[in-house]
C-alpha cells in the first residue's frame, strides 16, 4: 500500500515536471493575459535575480536593488539610452558657474510620495548624506559638500573638490537619486528608511514581502508622463532556469540576466521576445603582478597570444562581442584597437615571449572564478590553451563572496571577473588601473604613465584633449595588458511579446514606466 | 582485495569434498557466489575497477581534450556518449572519472576504517570511561547529518581532492566506530578470547589477532556500503561546487556543468551519462554489499 502511494506521488511529480517544461502559450495562465472578460491588464511583473539589500540609493551597490530604485526615485539628470545624451530630469537645466561649480535649476512641480514638495533642500540633503555612505563613496567622492549652495528654493549649486569634467556622468549614477529629507529623518535610521523608500518617481513603494516580491503602485501625482501599468511587481527568482521558465509561462512579463543555455531556450519561445543591447560590462581575466611571472608584460601578452579568445569567449558567453580592450564600445571614449594590437592566436609567438621573459619552461598558475557556468567554462578553456605553452593552470571555482574576498585582498593570481562602468565616462576606469585605487590594488598594478594619464584626463575640461588622453590610455593598456580582456557583454532581457517600450539600459537599470502594451 | 581472496577460497572450496568442515570465509564466499544479484554487482565493480586502472585502454580521448569545432555532438560511433559544451568526449571523461570516484570512495572508506576501527575497538575493549567518552563524541558527530558535516568541512578546508577525502572520512568515522564497537562487543566475552587473555596475550594482540578477525563480517559489509556512500557524497559535494574543481572529470562535477542544459532536450546526453554512471556504481556496490550481508548472516544459513 505504502509503496503504491510512493509510486503514485512519483508519477504525479513527473507529470508536474513535464507540464512545467512544455507550457505552450495557449495553455498559459490566462490571468497573465487578461483578467476576466475584457478587463485590461494593469499589472507588470518583473523577474529580478536576487533580493535587494535596501531600497536606499547611496546605501546599496547591487543591480537588483538599484533596478527597483530607478522606478521609485528620480535623479537630477538622467541618461537617454537611445541617444546616449544626458537629459533633464528633476533639474530642468544647468550651467557651469566656474570649472568647479554647476548650477541646477529644479522643477517646481514635483512632490515626493509622502506628499512633501521636492526642493533644493532635499537635493542638498541627498548629497550631504551620500558623502557619508560607504557603498557609493566612489560616486560622491569628487563632490564637495562644503561647496554645495542653495541659491533659492528651486536652484542649487553643486561644487566639486577639483576640476571634474565627468561630474554630469556621475550624476546619472543611481547612487545620486534624490531622496526625501523629511522621510529619511522621519524613518529614524538608514536601515528603516531602506525598507520604506520615498522618492519622486513614477512608481511608489507599497509593500515588500521579503524573499518574494516588492510591490509598487503608479504615482498618480507624477510630474512626467504617467505609466500605462497601474501596478509594478518585482519578484525575486534567484534560479536562472526558474526565472526563464516563469517568463515562458507568463508568470512574469520581463526578466533579465540569463545563462546562455536559457537564452537559447527563450529564443525558441512563442511568447517571449529576447532583446539585447550593448552594456558597460567587460568580462576580463585579472592578472596580479604580485605573482612574480605575471609582473612581466611579455608573460601577460604571451597568455593572450596563446588563446583564440574570439572562439572561446563566444562559447562561454554566447552573446556580446570579443573584447579588444578594457573600455566597452558602449562608452563614448572607446576607440577600436589598431592593426598592431589585435592579438590573434599565435602559440609560437606566445612561447617565444615566455622564453624572452625567462619562463621557457612555463610556470604554475591558479585561476579563480565564481560559480557562474560561463566563467567556469571559460576558465577551463583558458587553462587548456595555456597548458600548450607550458603554463600549468589550476582552475578554482569558488563561491562568489569568497572569490571577491580573495581578490580584494590582492591574493588571487589570476581571476575571472566582470567590470561594469558606473556611467558613460572613461573616469570610471581610473579605479581599476591607477595605482592606489581599489581595482589597481587587486592586481598590484602600478604604471607611472598610466597613473599620469588618468590624472590629466580627470581634470581636462577640453573635451577633445580629454578624448585624446583616453585614446592614449587605451593604446597603452592594450600593450601593457594588466587584464586579459575577454568579452564585451550584452545585456539580455526577455520580454513578453505583448509588450514594448523596454528601456535598454547598459547597466540593466531600465525604467519600466516606458513599457506599453502592443 | 577481499573479493579476490574470496574468489580463491571459493574455488578451493569447490575442489574440496562437500562433507569436509569448511571455514567461515569459504562458507561466506560460497553463499555469495550463489547470490546472482551480488555476483552481478561484483562484475560491474570489476569492470569499473578496470576503467579506473587502465582508462587509456578504454577512452578514445584525453579527459580534457577540447575541440571547439566538435561541440554538442549527439552519441554516435565515434563519441558513444556524445561531446559536451567544450567539445570533449563524454565517454572518455566518464571513464577517467571512474578513477576519481572509486579512489575517493575507497580511500575515504579505508581511512575511516582505520580511524573508526581504532576508536571502536578501543572503546569496546576498554569499556568504562573511555568507552563513554568516545561514544559520546561520536554521538555529537552523528547528530549532524553526514552530508551536511562533509559540506561544512569542505567549506572550511577549501576545494580539492584531498580535502574531499578528509571531509568524507570525518563524516564516516563516527558511525564506523559504532559498527566496529558493536561487532567487537559480540566476540569480546567468547571463551577463546578469555583463553588468549589467560595465557597473557597483550591488548593489542587480543584486538588484532583475535577480536578483529572474528568481528570482521559486519565491518566488511559496512565498508562496502560506505564506499557507495562516499561516492555519492563526493558527487554531491562536487555538484554544489565544494568538491574537485573543473576540468577534473568527477561525475558530480560533470553534472553541475551539465545542469544548465537540463531544459534543452536535444542535449540530454550531457546530463544523463554522468548521472547514470553514479547510479550504476552505487547500485553495484549496494548489490554486492547486500549480498555480503546476507552471506555473513548466520540466520540465513541453511
Amino acid at each position: 500500500m505504502k509503496s503504491h502511494l510512493r509510486i503514485l506521488a512519483l508519477m504525479l511529480a513527473m507529470v508536474l515536471l513535464l507540464s512545467a517544461c512544455g507550457g505552450s502559450p495557449q495553455e498559459g495562465d490566462p490571468s497573465a493575459e487578461n483578467t476576466g472578460d475584457g478587463e485590461v491588464k494593469d499589472t507588470l511583473v518583473i523577474g529580478n535575480y536576487a533580493e535587494p539589500t535596501v531600497l536606499d540609493p547611496p546605501n546599496q551597490n547591487m543591480v537588483p536593488a538599484a533596478l527597483v530604485n530607478v522606478q521609485i526615485y528620480d535623479g537630477l539628470v538622467r541618461q537617454d539610452n537611445e541617444t546616449g545624451e544626458i537629459v533633464p530630469s528633476l533639474a530642468t537645466s544647468w550651467e557651469y558657474v566656474d570649472d568647479y561649480t554647476i548650477r541646477f535649476h529644479l522643477r517646481d512641480d514635483v512632490y515626493f510620495h509622502d506628499g512633501s514638495k521636492m526642493t533644493a533642500e532635499d537635493v542638498k540633503f541627498t548629497f550631504d548624506r551620500g558623502a557619508t555612505c560607504s557603498q557609493k563613496s566612489m560616486i560622491f567622492e569628487p563632490f564637495d559638500p562644503a561647496k554645495t549652495r542653495i541659491v533659492d528654493e528651486y536652484t542649487i549649486e553643486l561644487g566639486t573638490k577639483d576640476v571634474f569634467p565627468a561630474a554630469l556622468s556621475y550624476l546619472t549614477n543611481n547612487g545620486t537619486l534624490i531622496v526625501s529629507k523629511s522621510a529619511v529623518e522621519a524613518a529614524g535610521s538608514d536601515d528603516a528608511y531602506g525598507r520604506q523608500p520615498v522618492g519622486t518617481g513614477a512608481y511608489k513603494f507599497v509593500d515588500w514581502i521579503a524573499g518574494d516580491r516588492i510591490i509598487l503602485e503608479r504615482n498618480e501625482e507624477y510630474w512626467g508622463e504617467l505609466p500605462e501599468f497601474k501596478n509594478l511587481i518585482i519578484r525575486t527568482i534567484a534560479d536562472d532556469t526558474t526565472r526563464a521558465l516563469a517568463l515562458e509561462s507568463g508568470e512574469v512579463d520581463i526578466a533579465y540576466n540569463f545563462a546562455p543555455a536559457q537564452v537559447d531556450m527563450l529564443k525558441n519561445s512563442e511568447v517571449v521576445d529576447v532583446v539585447s543591447a550593448p552594456s558597460y560590462t567587460t568580462n576580463y581575466c585579472g592578472l596580479n603582478s604580485a605573482y612574480e611571472p605575471l609582473s612581466d608584460k611579455r608573460v601577460r601578452q604571451a597568455l593572450r597570444y596563446a588563446v583564440d579568445m574570439d572562439t572561446i569567449s563566444e562559447i562561454a558567453f554566447a552573446s556580446g562581442l570579443p573584447a579588444d580592450g578594457p573600455v566597452t564600445p558602449a562608452l563614448s571614449c572607446y576607440v577600436p584597437a589598431g592593426e598592431d594590437q589585435q592579438y590573434e592566436q599565435d602559440v609560437e609567438k606566445a612561447k617565444q615571449l615566455l622564453a624572452e621573459a625567462g619562463y621557457a619552461d612555463g610556470f604554475d598558475l591558479i585561476l579563480s572564478c565564481n560559480e557562474s557556468q560561463a566563467r567556469i567554462s571559460l576558465a577551463q578553456m583558458l587553462a587548456n590553451a595555456w597548458k600548450e605553452i607550458g603554463v600549468n593552470t589550476e582552475v578554482r571555482s569558488m563561491e562568489f563572496s569568497a572569490q571577491l574576498n580573495e581578490i580584494y585582498n590582492g591574493e588571487s593570481q589570476a581571476f575571472l571577473l566582470g567590470f561594469v562602468a558606473g556611467g558613460n565616462d572613461g573616469e570610471f576606469y581610473r579605479a581599476m588601473f591607477q595605482a592606489g585605487n581599489d581595482g589597481a590594488d587587486w592586481i598590484n598594478y602600478d604604471n607611472p604613465e598610466v597613473n599620469e594619464l588618468f590624472d590629466l584626463a580627470s581634470k581636462e575640461m577640453d573635451a577633445e584633449l580629454r578624448a585624446g588622453y583616453y585614446t592614449e590610455l587605451q593604446t597603452l593598456l592594450r600593450d601593457e595588458m594588466p587584464w586579459l580582456w575577454v568579452r564585451f557583454a550584452d545585456n539580455i532581457w526577455g520580454i513578453s511579446k505583448d509588450l514594448t517600450g523596454l528601456d535598454l539600459d547598459p547597466e540593466w537599470y531600465s525604467e519600466y514606466r516606458f513599457i506599453t502594451s502592443k | 582485495m577481499h573479493t579476490e581472496a574470496m574468489e580463491r577460497l571459493n574455488k578451493k572450496k569447490k575442489n574440496k569434498s562437500q562433507d569436509k568442515a569448511v571455514g567461515v570465509w569459504a562458507e561466506v564466499a560460497y553463499r555469495l557466489s550463489r547470490n546472482r544479484a551480488a555476483v552481478f554487482g561484483l562484475v560491474i565493480i570489476l569492470i569499473l575497477v578496470l576503467f579506473a586502472l587502465f582508462p587509456q585502454a578504454f577512452a578514445g580521448y584525453g579527459y580534457d581534450d577540447q575541440d571547439y569545432s566538435r561541440i554538442f555532438i549527439a552519441p554516435c560511433a565515434e563519441h558513444p556518449m556524445g561531446t559536451d559544451d567544450l567539445g570533449r568526449d563524454i565517454f572518455s571523461r566518464v571513464v577517467y572519472g571512474t578513477r576519481i570516484s572509486l579512489s575517493v570512495g575507497l580511500i575515504s572508506m579505508l581511512c575511516s576504517l582505520l580511524l573508526g576501527g581504532l576508536l571502536g575497538s578501543l572503546s569496546a575493549v576498554n569499556g568504562g570511561v573511555s568507552d563513554n567518552v568516545i561514544m559520546r563524541i561520536c554521538d555529537v558527530f552523528m547528530s549532524i547529518p553526514g552530508t551536511l558535516l562533509a559540506i561544512s568541512i569542505c567549506a572550511a578546508l577549501g576545494t580539492g581532492m584531498t580535502n574531499l577525502i578528509i571531509a568524507i572520512t570525518i563524516a564516516l568515522v563516527p558511525s564506523f566506530s559504532r559498527t566496529v564497537r558493536a561487532a567487537i562487543l559480540t566476540v569480546k566475552d567468547q571463551e577463546y578470547i578469555e583463553a588468549a587473555r589467560a595465557i597473557g596475550a597483550s591488548k593489542a594482540r587480543l584486538i588484532l589477532r583475535h577480536m578483529f578477525p572474528n568481528a570482521l563480517g559486519p565491518i566488511i559489509v559496512r565498508a562496502t556500503l560506505d564506499v557507495a556512500g562516499g561516492i555519492t557524497t563526493a558527487a554531491a559535494l562536487s555538484f554544489i561546487g565544494l568538491g574537485v574543481a573543473p576540468p577534473t572529470p568527477e561525475w558530480g562535477c560533470m553534472l553541475t556543468q551539465a545542469k544548465q542544459y537540463i531544459t534543452s532536450l536535444d542535449k540530454w546526453y550531457i546530463v544523463v551519462f554522468p548521472g547514470v554512471m553514479i547510479m550504476i556504481t552505487v547500485f553495484a556496490l549496494n548489490l554486492f554489499g547486500d549480498g555480503l550481508r546476507d552471506a555473513f548472516d548466520p540466520r540465513s544459513k541453511n
